[in-house]
């Protein structure tokens, strides 16, 4: 094997043992921690190993630098996507429209959960939300849409209908 | 923690461990729509597997900037739900 060029990112070895998978765990545990407290700018190695309560070297033998430590937080997103698409949409036992219906609810369902853990989590957050900026910007247009869907779902069209028919179709 | 995570991305995007990965289900997303739309073109299916997962994954993101409570999710998950079974009946009619 040689050394490719560009840095890697992927972990630096398999975890072979159960204390070695509960140092890696420590570490992403920490490392999620760090980056919802200090925000990516500040996200540093040295932070997640003081955080977890190990080494700067002890982190180094897992994840060669700090991108590699995000990009696992992110791949294990990814992943956990995945599974949930693939053990909702792949059971045949269920028509496929109420399948996806699941699917919705559980991703929806999903991404809540974790922006509520980032909230709980990033203390020092600033509270841009409630800003009157933001307020303004919020409207966006809600009077157009609005206008548009009372046009839309019309009684011909059966505002209460499952599935609307409408008369330009 | 997700938005952190996206601010990093610069740092690692690149890389081909991320090519990899960045698949996303496409292949999970392509035999659904082969069950749910058995009598539409490849090309059908393609475009409705993609604009049905970049919805659910844009319109889920911006929802949950949000706290939500569970009754507040329901609704608005069963209203996505029912756009999406509404296009996928219109296109199975063919």
């Amino acid at each position: 094997m040689t050394e490719r060029a560009s840095p890697r990112i992927s972990s630096r070895k398999q975890p072979r043992q159960a204390r070695s998978t509960e140092l890696v765990a420590a570490i992403l545990e920490a490392a999620v921690q760090v980056l919802a407290k200090e925000g990516a700018a500040r996200f540093t190695t040295a932070r997640v190993a003081e955080k977890a309560g190990v080494s700067v070297g002890s982190v180094y033998q897992y994840f060669p630098n700090k991108a590699a430590i995000l990009f696992r937080l992110q791949t294990d997103e990814w992943r956990q996507t995945t599974d949930l698409l693939r053990s909702v949409l792949e059971d045949a036992a269920r028509p496929p429209l109420e399948r996806l219906r699941a699917l919705v609810h559980a991703f929806v369902r999903s991404e809540c959960e974790e922006a509520q853990m980032r909230v709980a989590l990033n203390d020092a957050a600033p509270l841009y939300r409630d800003a009157p900026e933001a307020q303004e910007v919020r409207i966006w247009g809600g009077d157009i849409v609005r206008a548009f869907m009372a046009e839309a779902l019309t009684p011909s069209c059966g505002p209460n209908a499952r599935r609307p028919r409408c008369a330009w179709r | 923690m997700r938005v952190a995570l996206n601010d990093a991305a610069p740092l690692y995007r690149d890389a081909p461990e991320a090519q990899e990965v960045r698949i996303w289900g496409g292949d999970i997303v392509r035999a659904f729509m082969a069950e749910a739309l058995p009598a539409a073109d490849e090309a059908t299916r393609l475009l409705a597997g993609d604009l049905i997962k970049t919805t659910m994954s844009q319109v889920g993101k911006s929802f949950s900037e949000t706290p939500r409570t569970d009754a507040e999710i329901a609704t608005y998950a069963d209203a996505m739900a029912d756009m999406f079974c509404a296009y996928l009946a219109d296109l199975a009619r063919g």
